[in-house]
């Protein structure tokens, strides 16, 4: 397993946005993580890139203990992860933000700009790679926080809702990109609301509500799960409140 | 003991005249998010503002506030629209050094205007004093802390029951949320500013019969500001009220325990361990989205 | 191909010192000599500033206190142990690099605004120990330097050795600068400035290297505090470590084009000369009328060039590119 979760947990005040959440994935899987809003998904994401450590629990890279590590050093063992709201550096050019990733392999610049470069070719934002990161549209930023993610050449890399807010060509690119990391031998996690995608992407989907893993399966069973339905059906009635 | 207690009142004295300054401050910070520098600037010419209108007009400047107030809140509208529109969503070098720039500007031109000159107001009562027992308070510092007293009830009540409190209070809880319950966000941003501005102005007036005027004076006070809205949590106007009294308490003791120079310095290391203690003040809920 | 761009990359740099070496045998005036020393001087220290504040984004305003430690390390030094200004620098390196390193760690738990007033604290704060540690500073009297000129004194009988001295203080402020800013930490500083949280996500340690980045400025104006005392030769609290110094630094920096290589260069060619002509010209009419033109100045520049003067002049070029493409 490179990736193992085992009973985390994160409260904010009484709130516990994370209860108890435990999964393991094998290398080179692709697993989706979906669940309503404020289901705990990114909060999740953040325990395990130690933005935060949980208030139990232990997350395990590669069997290593990473739950105690600062997010950089969790970095530079082999995991990245993009943010649900993008944070590119807007003042850097596409290049030298993606140059801020690579940099963590290749410590000397040319070296890590040649690889930067390489990275923009293979995520398509190779045009238009000397502008500024606040001047791309919303799916250049998402495109443009994943190639940065890709280049500190994770071993797992997380996606926080890489597809929200893009049109269906946008979204199909995104797919075509995730299938083509999945063949560099990185492990997936992507969290994603629109369920048609998820499921067409995904080997194993885990499912939260409420803080808490309510599913955990291939993609067909956990769309007929009855627990998840409900989850989802709650939600909707809540939209049309 | 006698002294000690004699040292905590004047204190306490003190610190009212504090809270309303950094009142001032704490508003236009929860409310717009940008640190005016130039706070202690508007204090100054508060006391001058005092000072000539009981030179020409004769008028004592406790009363003077009813001049005052609306002056320095059409002040406070002309420099929110010149200078600090322009830079509310700006990155916070720009708000610091736009500020910045403005209390340069008014510290000299007081200092090109009026000279470096002391300037004071010599009250009938202004050395006048009262006994409680066996501690004894000047009058005029005991008026001055009265009516900061009142003022900052006043203020207090206008944010919690009146309409335009409500919407700067909504404001200052989340911008976004506000502007989506149709409140004009940057009409309520000049109208924080303003009556930042002219509470500013006020406590110069307070000030002014037991302090004495000067084109620096107002950097004395900024800094006492800074730390007691940094103390009661940024853009909390309540916690500006306790902190400004437990300022003016710490200062008294520094000046008369420790060494009258050091106060400043007591003030600063205070302010930086408060800051250390409560690192992102109001800023952000830390969260990666 | 390389070694071509290498040597373009250079060639600003080159022409910029040639320029000022010129300069050096034109200017001949007393005044005019002592406004192109302060220029190259404040050049040097917030280009210094800049690798803390415009590079890593973390605004200090208590630098002049870091110019005051080496003013009066060196000082000191040299009255009390006479001790060669020279070595001088060095203990004026290491202590401003341990104070730094001691009040940067945790100040930089503070973002934004919040950092800038510890740092303003910070500078206040060693302002008032300056004058009341009579002891050993002299406190607001402050300390002369008696004028001894030869080398090992810093001192020089002809004043263009202080031009000198000064344009080689800015070089190596910029060549260490132009070194950073190309490599490794330079991306890493500028990442942290631009969105801490995702730099850390990207695996840099952001403590450590803010840290770096504020050892590494404070030091260089230690150096610049050095040179300030040994030309001015007499340094007190007020003159040198006066809030409206660290300011100064700053300004220039925001003015010229905040984390830009020739940026703060730009910013001190600009004011420099500018106030000091206001204080010449306007000093007579009345007292402070100068500063009320610097800060309305201060104030309209920084609304109008947000990006500062070197940023301006790339968008426009960048503009010009589009339109021709
Ligand atoms: N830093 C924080 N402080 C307090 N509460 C938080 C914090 N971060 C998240 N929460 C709360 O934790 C819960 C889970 O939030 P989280 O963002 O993890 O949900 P999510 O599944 O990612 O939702 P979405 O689909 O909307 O992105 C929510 O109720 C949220 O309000
Ligand atoms: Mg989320």
């Amino acid at each position: 397993m490179i990736l193992d979760v085992k009973n985390v947990s994160k409260r904010f005040g009484g709130l516990w946005a994370v209860k108890n959440v435990s999964f393991s994935i094998a290398e080179n899987e692709i697993i989706g993580l979906i669940g309503p809003n404020g289901a705990g998904k990114t909060t999740l994401f953040n325990l395990i890139s130690g933005y935060f450590p949980p208030n139990e629990g232990q997350v395990l890279l590669n069997g290593e203990v990473i739950s105690n590590l600062p997010a950089h050093k969790i970095c530079q063992k082999g995991l990245a992860r993009t943010f649900q709201l993008v944070r590119p550096f807007p003042d850097l050019t596409v290049l030298d933000n993606v140059a801020v990733g690579s940099l963590a392999r290749y410590p000397r610049l040319p070296e890590a700009l040649k690889k930067a470069e390489e990275i923009l070719e293979f995520v398509e934002l190779d045009k238009g790679k000397k502008r500024f990161g606040s001047e791309l549209t919303i799916a250049e930023r998402k495109r443009l926080e994943l190639a940065r993610a890709l280049a500190t050449e994770p071993k797992v890399l997380m996606l926080d809702e890489v597809m929200a807010g893009l049109n269906n060509t946008e979204v199909n690119e995104m797919l075509k990109i995730i299938r083509a990391i999945q063949k560099k031998n990185i492990t997936l996690v992507v969290i994603e609301h629109i369920m048609a995608v998820i499921m067409s992407v995904s080997d194993r989907i885990v499912v939260m509500n409420e803080g808490e893993k309510i599913a955990d399966g291939i993609p067909k069973d956990v769309a007929n799960d009855p627990t998840v339905i409900k989850a989802y059906l709650g939600e909707e009635e809540l939209d049309l409140a | 003991m006698n002294e000690f207690i004699q040292v905590i009142v004047s204190g306490i004295l003190i610190g009212g005249i504090y809270v309303v300054v950094a009142m001032g401050l704490s508003l236009m910070f929860g409310v717009t998010k940008i640190i005016n520098f130039a706070h202690g600037e508007f204090l100054m010419l508060g006391m001058y503002a005092a000072y000539f209108i009981y030179k020409f007009l004769g008028i004592e400047p406790y009363t003077a506030i009813f001049i005052i107030t609306p002056l320095f809140i059409v002040i406070g509208m002309i420099i929110y629209k010149l200078v600090i529109n322009p830079i509310v969503d700006r990155k916070h070098e720009i708000q610091i050094f736009a500020t910045l720039g403005l209390s340069i500007v008014f510290q000299n031109m007081a200092l090109f205007l009026w000279s470096a000159d002391f300037r004071t107001v010599n009250l009938s009562y202004s050395t006048a004093t009262v006994s409680f027992g066996d501690i004894t308070i000047s009058l005029a510092r005991l008026i001055a802390f009265l009516a900061a007293a009142v003022i900052t009830a006043a203020m207090l009540l206008l944010l919690k029951y009146t309409y335009v409190g409500k919407a700067l209070r909504a404001v200052s809880q989340q911008n976004t949320a506000a502007e989506l319950m149709g409140i004009k966000v940057k009409r309520i941003y000049l109208i924080a500013f303003s009556i930042g501005i002219a509470l500013a102005g006020i406590a110069g007036a307070l000030l002014m019969p037991v302090f004495y005027a000067f084109p620096t004076v107002g950097a004395y006070f900024s800094l006492a500001a800074f730390v007691v809205v940094v103390m009661g949590g940024m853009g909390d106007v309540t916690g500006a009220l306790i902190a400004g009294l437990i300022i003016g308490i710490v200062e008294s003791l520094s000046g008369f325990y420790v060494a009258a120079e050091l106060k400043e310095a007591i003030y600063f290391v205070l302010f930086i361990i408060i800051l250390f203690i409560k690192p992102n003040g109001l800023f952000a809920r830390k969260e990666a989205k | 191909m390389e070694f071509l761009k290498q040597r373009g990359k250079s060639f600003p740099m080159v022409a910029f010192f040639a320029v000022m070496i010129i300069l050096s045998f034109i200017i001949k005036n007393g005044f005019y000599q002592h406004i192109f020393i302060l220029t190259l001087f404040y050049a040097g220290m917030s280009s210094a500033w800049n690798i803390v504040g415009g590079y890593a984004g973390q605004l200090s305003l208590g630098h002049a206190a870091y110019m005051g430690i080496g003013a009066y390390t060196a000082t000191l030094l040299y009255l009390k142990m006479g001790v060669s200004p020279w070595i001088g620098i060095i203990a004026a390196i290491i202590i401003a690099a341990a104070v730094s390193a001691l009040i940067s760690y945790p100040s930089f738990k503070l973002h934004g605004t919040f950092f800038a007033m510890s740092t303003l604290a910070f500078g206040e704060v060693m302002r008032i120990i300056a004058n009341y540690w009579r002891g050993l500073t002299n406190g607001s009297v402050g300390l002369s330097i008696p004028f001894k000129p030869s080398l090992a004194h810093l001192m020089f009988e002809e004043r263009v050795g202080y031009v000198y001295f000064a344009m080689i203080f800015l070089a190596v402020v910029l060549v260490i600068s132009s070194r950073i800013k190309e490599s490794r930490a330079g991306y890493y500083l500028n990442a942290i400035r631009e969105n801490e949280i995702a730099a850390r996500s990207l695996g840099i340690n952001t403590s450590l290297y803010k840290l770096y980045a504020s050892v590494i400025s404070a030091s260089l104006a230690a150096v610049g505090g050095v040179f300030y005392a040994f030309y001015i030769l007499y340094i007190d609290p007020s003159g040198l470590m006066d809030s409206a110094i660290s300011i100064q630094f700053t300004l220039m920096a925001i003015i010229g084009g905040l984390g830009t290589l020739w940026g703060p260069v730009v910013g001190a060619i600009l004011i420099i000369p500018l106030s000091e002509f206001m204080r010449a010209w306007l000093g007579g009419v009345g007292q402070g009328l100068h500063l009320v033109i610097y800060g309305l100045i201060m104030v309209v520049v920084v609304i109008v060039s947000p990006g500062g003067l070197i940023n301006g002049y790339k968008v426009i070029i960048r503009k010009i590119k589009k339109i021709k493409a």
